[in-house]
């Protein structure tokens, strides 16, 4: 078991949204890419903000503040959006700026408050590094959440 | 967008529409692979978007002037028209319906590869039969429509004549 100086620092890739810094796993992310024309699709809910293509594949863009009824990201030439692979979905997660890799002590990690609304209830947790305050992401289950919440009531997945 | 040959494109032939012709096609008669399985694609405007759908799924293309008010789908899961003037007649059972649209920008032959599904997490989260999939053209996605689907859904909306109780 690997108890050196490595195993007691979490990488977390961190991104700018809702005017914070918000961290999730630095394994899901597989490349930043800055967002191409976006394609929106009909009937697809509001944080499903369209899809571009990327080196010929086609990627939906995931909006968290609209997942979380906290307005919008806006979007711009400039913006960059993560890709994110968790389980069988694939989705580019838009930011307002792009931070990238960080490391946090694990011994800085804590809980993150008993909140429920809005982004609070996808945070496995909360810490400092040298540039301030970050909330850790679990992403796997924010992106799970976004694909139950897109199923409408009383119908089948 | 290759400009439409003529008017023709959009007449009546026989009940059905004739077979789409581009300006460009005579030059250029290997465009395609002939081996290589095509769809033809008709792509309209609605509001701000493009979207295309298959050319078998269209009856005739043409005014909404003749059509029955009841005929009409003004507003759609595609959105909203800005002009009422031109519709793309689609056969649902026992009847046809005209999915209004503000323009019809020409018909096109692409390659089957080109069709492609929803990507996987689009797909779980869209649960409209009337997106079928995305015709990428020119490197951009483009909302693949079933247009008979769509518009058995508009008909089958909550509140419309006839929408079966929920």
């Amino acid at each position: 078991m690997d108890v050196g100086p490595r195993a007691q620092e979490a990488w977390f890739f961190c991104l700018r949204l809702l005017g914070g810094r918000y961290a999730f796993e630095a394994a899901l992310v597989t490349e930043v890419v800055r967002l191409g024309p976006l394609t929106r699709l009909p009937a697809a809910p509001a944080f499903l903000t369209g899809v571009f293509t990327h080196r010929g594949e086609v990627l939906p863009v995931l909006d968290i503040a609209q997942l979380c009824g906290q307005g919008s990201i806006p979007l711009r030439p400039s913006t960059r959006a993560a890709i994110v692979h968790c389980g069988p979905w694939k989705v580019a997660v838009v930011s307002e700026a792009v931070e990238g890799l960080i490391t946090v002590p694990r011994r800085a990690l804590e809980t993150p408050p008993a909140e429920s609304t809005g982004v609070a209830e996808f945070l496995s947790g909360v810490a400092q590094d040298r540039l301030g305050a970050v909330a850790i992401l679990d992403m796997p289950r924010l992106v799970e959440a976004a694909r139950a919440r897109a199923i409408p009531a009383g119908a089948s997945a | 967008m290759r400009p439409l040959a003529d008017r023709a494109d959009l007449e009546w032939e026989g009940g059905r529409l004739s077979a789409p012709r581009f300006l460009g096609d005579e030059e250029d008669p290997a465009r395609h692979d002939e081996r290589a399985p095509v769809a033809e694609i008709v792509l309209f405007q609605v509001g701000t978007h493009v979207f295309a759908a298959p050319v078998r799924d269209v009856v005739r293309i043409g005014t909404v002037r003749d059509l029955a008010a009841e005929d009409l789908v003004l507003e759609s899961a595609l959105g909203a028209p800005f002009t009422h003037q031109r519709g793309i007649v689609v056969a649902v059972p026992g009847a046809e319906r005209a999915l209004v649209v503000d323009q019809v920008i020409g018909f096109r032959t692409v390659l089957e590869a080109d069709v492609q599904p929803l990507p996987a997490f689009a797909a779980a989260c869209i649960h409209s039969g009337a997106l079928s999939g995305l015709v990428v053209l020119d490197d951009m996605p483009m909302p693949f429509i079933d247009l008979p689907t769509l518009l058995a859904e508009h008909a089958a909306r909550p509140g419309r004549a006839g929408a079966a109780a929920p």
